[in-house]
């Protein structure tokens, strides 16, 4: 459980990464998700509906505090009882106030997050009532005394056998089955007269229309319809951002959640409860028997930070979550280490921290913030289209702006300025930070001193495009400017210069763009006036460029990322002008890669490459991936006559700009990593790589070189 | 007679674990008669009571799942029936293809439960009322919101789980086994 006191994330971690069962049990659940979500998803136009799911989630929650009128008056209307709650205490109170009052001896529960989130079960069990979760993963927690690791999969960090073990400690037999299936089994007959004997069911809803006042629960397993149906008091608990105007929005929400969940077109039930349920109560001699004639229902909304949430721009994207857990599953340090080093009170992972942030305060989510790498992986696969590296940027900045900037994240804040002070000397430079004092210094500001750190060169990527002067296109068929990213510029000119001959061999009359730095490496210390104020000198640049007809190219992918996906968040205050000219930068600007078979396809050109008998191992860099151009290197590469190109898919590297580098991650970062070696270390040949990053993480983990895709191809255009 | 509609339908519901049955309205008691839990308590929604009557003529302990049952059963008798019951039989507003789901409707308030609590559970589907998708399928369950009140259920296989090392099991809570009968749907 998260509290406020300073926890050892390092040593957490470690535990973790240790426990091969739960690497095991992890892993194994997540590729299965993954898998089933992809496809589950080739049945629908999943971008569209995505947009569309968003901009109804947007229009919602515009409207929630009339939509919560609506649906008070419609719920009131037909006899229910409604119970607007400001806190986790007053949702609690209010459920276990009416459990007592009306002789509640047992409850059965269906899964919700929302009675995790305000604690409902210690409530309840405070006066004496009997909890009994009903959903198999939530008795299994249940039983354990844990909580749930995944939004969706609550046990998914326990392995048959240790399920086993608990069921024979916990349920009195003796010996229990080891087939999932009896298991599930032993459950069903535990618990059924527990169903029947229950005087009140809980249940959330994952949506509620405001109109007619009716619940929408997504379930597989019955168990909510048995929670509904069987007691003679039903409340449902769920937050106030569940709210929908009607039936006309929720069809969109359903073609998207149990495919993004579970991979399945629709759950095994999907129950749409309007009014009391009939008053047919099916009296099972229950301690109240003679007191609830009528079926009751409570609906519990619970606010408990959301509205402020609601008020605040740049959190209010947290409140598109349906919890469907895709993210998790896409996710690289949560695939690594489960759900519990996130704190699960109860929300695990990326988004996990902005809920918790949102329901629990600041301090809570301090801790976990870091575990955000900003790879932007589950922006590609989140349903709401929510930008969970952002939000997790946001509650940096903010943490910063509480607690102070590490002196470490300042350093990386500012790659530029290092470059710029490191190239003249790089010798030195990279002698100096050889050294044992360089090494103590590291490692007393909290970065990992067993890391390489990435070495100067002296003589730029500017100097060298500067220094060769006038250069003669044949055929230009195009003109370009190269957004130049530090990393490149200090650290790997030649990559710069590969790039540049490439394009010039298919045409391209290039320049440079002469900008500030994109951004990131700021962005992901949290910093971001810095980056703001470079955000808009670059759009002003990079807009006169476009202006004069050129295209603007980025060889890292992580610049390329930061210009579409951050400088809109940046600048979103900044007035429709700014906006306007971000959206004609977007239209022309291009990763070098992605640019380069454009050409190709696009002109039809005859490149009369030369051949490269040889194997290329191609990793996708996240945020390629995220920008939907995933299968650009390897497409590229593929071009070149007799080369064979295997694309190796892994979820990340593991480094993502510092955060590899910081000595509470590292471990992690390494971990991560080591999934990707072995995929690479299966075959033989060159490494590809298209991120400064990756490439450091993959030459530290495999001692190979990895190579960015133009300087391959300009091999084979020798 | 067998259209794109329910080939669709009954593709994507077996490949959740239901299984598919045609008949016609007049074989439809004949059908049933072979698919329900033997020496077992059937229980039916009450849109189905003339079934049920026929089921109880042919010697099956059938009832209708109210109060009021074709046995004249008390309410005490009921509650002893229910957990006894080996199938539930409902009736259905409509099906989905897209999905291969099926909306229950409130069955007089236990249409819900008939189809969650017994092992065994048979919904029979009229082949006309499917429908090509969700967006086709909301809609007319909204408009008839007001006339069948309560709650409404799409049910898209036998009840599952995949808790435990993410393997599917079919039957937690729910029925293990999942009978559709279309009718009219020919093949009979
Ligand atoms: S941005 Fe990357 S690290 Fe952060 S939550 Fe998303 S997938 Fe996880
Ligand atoms: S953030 Fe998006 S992907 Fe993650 S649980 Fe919420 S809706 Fe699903």
């Amino acid at each position: 459980m998260a509290t406020t006191s300073k926890r050892n994330l390092r040593e957490e971690i470690h535990r973790s990464l240790e426990d091969k069962t739960l690497q095991r049990a992890i892993t194994s659940a997540m590729d299965t998700l993954f898998e089933r979500r992809k496809g589950a998803l080739e049945s629908i136009d999943f971008e569209g509906t995505r947009r569309e799911a968003r901009r109804l989630k947007e229009e919602a929650l515009e409207h929630n505090p009339e939509l919560l009128e609506q649906l008070i008056k419609t719920v009131e209307g037909y006899g229910g009882k409604v119970f607007l709650a400001k806190d986790a205490e007053a949702a609690r109170t209010y459920i276990a106030d009416l459990a007592v009052e009306k002789g509640v001896k047992t409850v059965v529960k269906s899964k919700s997050m929302v009675s995790e989130e305000v604690h409902l079960n210690t409530a309840l069990e405070e006066e004496g009532i009997e909890v009994i979760e009903t959903d198999l993963g939530e008795r299994i927690i249940q039983l354990a005394h844990e909580r749930p690791s995944h939004l969706i999969v609550p046990a998914v960090h326990k392995t048959k056998d240790q399920i086993i073990e608990l069921f024979a400690r916990t349920m009195g037999v003796e010996n229990p089955p080891t087939e999932a299936e009896d298991l599930t089994r032993l459950v069903r007959d535990d618990l059924r007269p527990r169903f029947m004997k229950a005087d009140m069911g809980v249940t959330g809803a994952n949506f509620v229309l405001a109109d007619t006042g009716t619940l929408v629960i997504v379930e597989n397993e019955g168990n909510a319809r048995l929670s509904t149906q069987l007691p003679p008091i039903h409340v449902a608990i769920t937050g106030i951002e569940k709210l929908i105007p009607s039936m006309e929005q929720l069809g969109t929400f359903l073609e998207l959640l149990p495919r993004s969940g579970t991979g399945q077109l629709l759950t095994a039930y999907v129950s749409l409860i309007t009014g009391r349920p009939s008053t047919d109560t099916i009296d099972m001699g229950r301690a109240n028997a003679g007191q609830v004639t009528e079926r009751e229902f409570h609906l519990v909304l619970v606010d408990n930070g959301r509205s402020e949430a609601r008020e605040d721009p740049e959190l209010r994207e947290a409140l598109y979550c349906v919890r469907c857990g895709a993210c998790l599953n896409a996710c690289a340090p949560y695939n690594q280490v489960g759900g519990h080093v996130y704190g699960v009170d109860p929300y695990p992972g990326g988004i996990g921290c902005a809920w918790t942030w949102i329901t629990k305060g600041p301090d809570s989510a301090k801790e976990i913030n870091g575990l955000c790498t900003t790879c932007s992986r589950c922006t590609e696969v989140c349903p709401s289209m929510i930008d969970i590296p952002w939000l997790n940027t946001v509650i940096k900045q903010r943490n910063n702006e509480r607690l102070g900037m590490k002196l470490r994240d300042r350093v990386f804040a500012r790659a530029d300025l290092l470059g710029d002070v490191s190239s003249p000397f790089a010798p030195l430079v990279n002698a100096a930070m050889k050294t044992p004092m360089a090494k103590i210094s590291m490692g007393s500001i909290g970065i990992d001193r067993t890391r390489k750190m990435p070495e100067y060169v002296r003589g730029t990527f500017e100097d060298w495009f500067q220094e060769r002067g006038q250069v003669t296109v044949r055929q230009p068929r195009r003109s370009a400017a190269m957004f130049v990213d530090c990393f490149i510029n200090h650290n790997k000119p030649y990559v710069g210069e590969a790039a540049v001959q490439v394009l010039e061999r298919v045409g391209v009359k290039l320049e440079l763009a002469h900008n500030e730095c994109c951004g990131r490496p700021a962005l992901s210390q949290g910093a971001l006036d810095k980056p703001r104020a470079w955000a808009k000198k670059n759009i002003e640049r990079l807009h006169r460029l476009v202006q004069e007809d050129k295209d603007i190219l980025f060889i890292e992918p992580s610049c390329l990322s930061s210009v579409r996906d951050d400088y809109r968040r940046l600048l979103e205050n900044e007035g429709d002008e700014m906006l306007r000219k971000l959206d004609d930068i977007e239209e022309r600007s291009w990763d070098v890669t992605e640019y380069f078979l454009h050409l190709v396809k696009e002109d039809k050109l005859d490149l009369h490459l030369r051949p490269l008998a040889e194997t290329f191992v191609v990793h996708g860099h996240c945020h390629q991936k995220s920008l939907g151009i995933g299968s650009v290197p390897g497409e590229a590469l593929r071009l070149i006559p007799e080369a064979e190109v295997i694309d190796v898919n892994a979820l990340c590297c593991g480094m993502v700009g510092s955060f590899g580098y910081k000595e509470e991650y590292s471990e992690l970062s390494r971990a991560i990593g080591q999934r990707l070696f072995d995929k690479l270390n299966a075959h033989e040949g060159t490494v590809v790589a298209s991120g400064i990053s990756c490439q450091s993480q993959i030459g530290e983990g495999t001692e190979r070189e990895p190579k960015h895709p133009m300087e391959i191809l300009i091999r084979a255009f020798a | 007679m067998s259209t794109p509609l329910t080939e669709a339908f009954a593709e994507r519901m077996q490949s959740v674990g239901g299984r598919i049955s045609y008949t016609t309205a007049e074989a439809l008691v004949e059908t049933l008669d072979g698919l329900v839990e033997r020496d077992r308590p059937v229980l039916f929604t009450p849109e189905l009571r003339d079934l049920a009557r026929q089921l109880h003529d042919a010697g099956h302990e059938a009832y209708v799942g109210t109060r009021e049952g074709v046995a004249e059963h008390s309410e005490a008798e009921f509650e002893e029936v229910l957990e006894r019951a080996g199938t539930g039989v409902s009736g259905s507003l409509l099906g989905i293809s897209s999905t291969g789901s099926i909306a229950v409707g409130p069955g007089g308030g236990n249409g819900g439960l008939l189809i969650a609590f017994p092992p065994h559970s048979i919904i029979v589907l009229q082949a006309d009322s499917l429908r090509k998708n969700l967006a086709e399928a909301l809609p007319e369950i909204e408009r008839r919101f007001g006339e069948i009140g309560g709650e409404v259920v799409f049910v898209s296989g036998p009840s599952r789980t995949a808790d435990i090392e993410m393997l599917s099991v079919v039957g937690v809570h729910g029925p293990t086994g999942l009978d559709v009968v279309i009718v009219d749907g020919k093949e009979a």
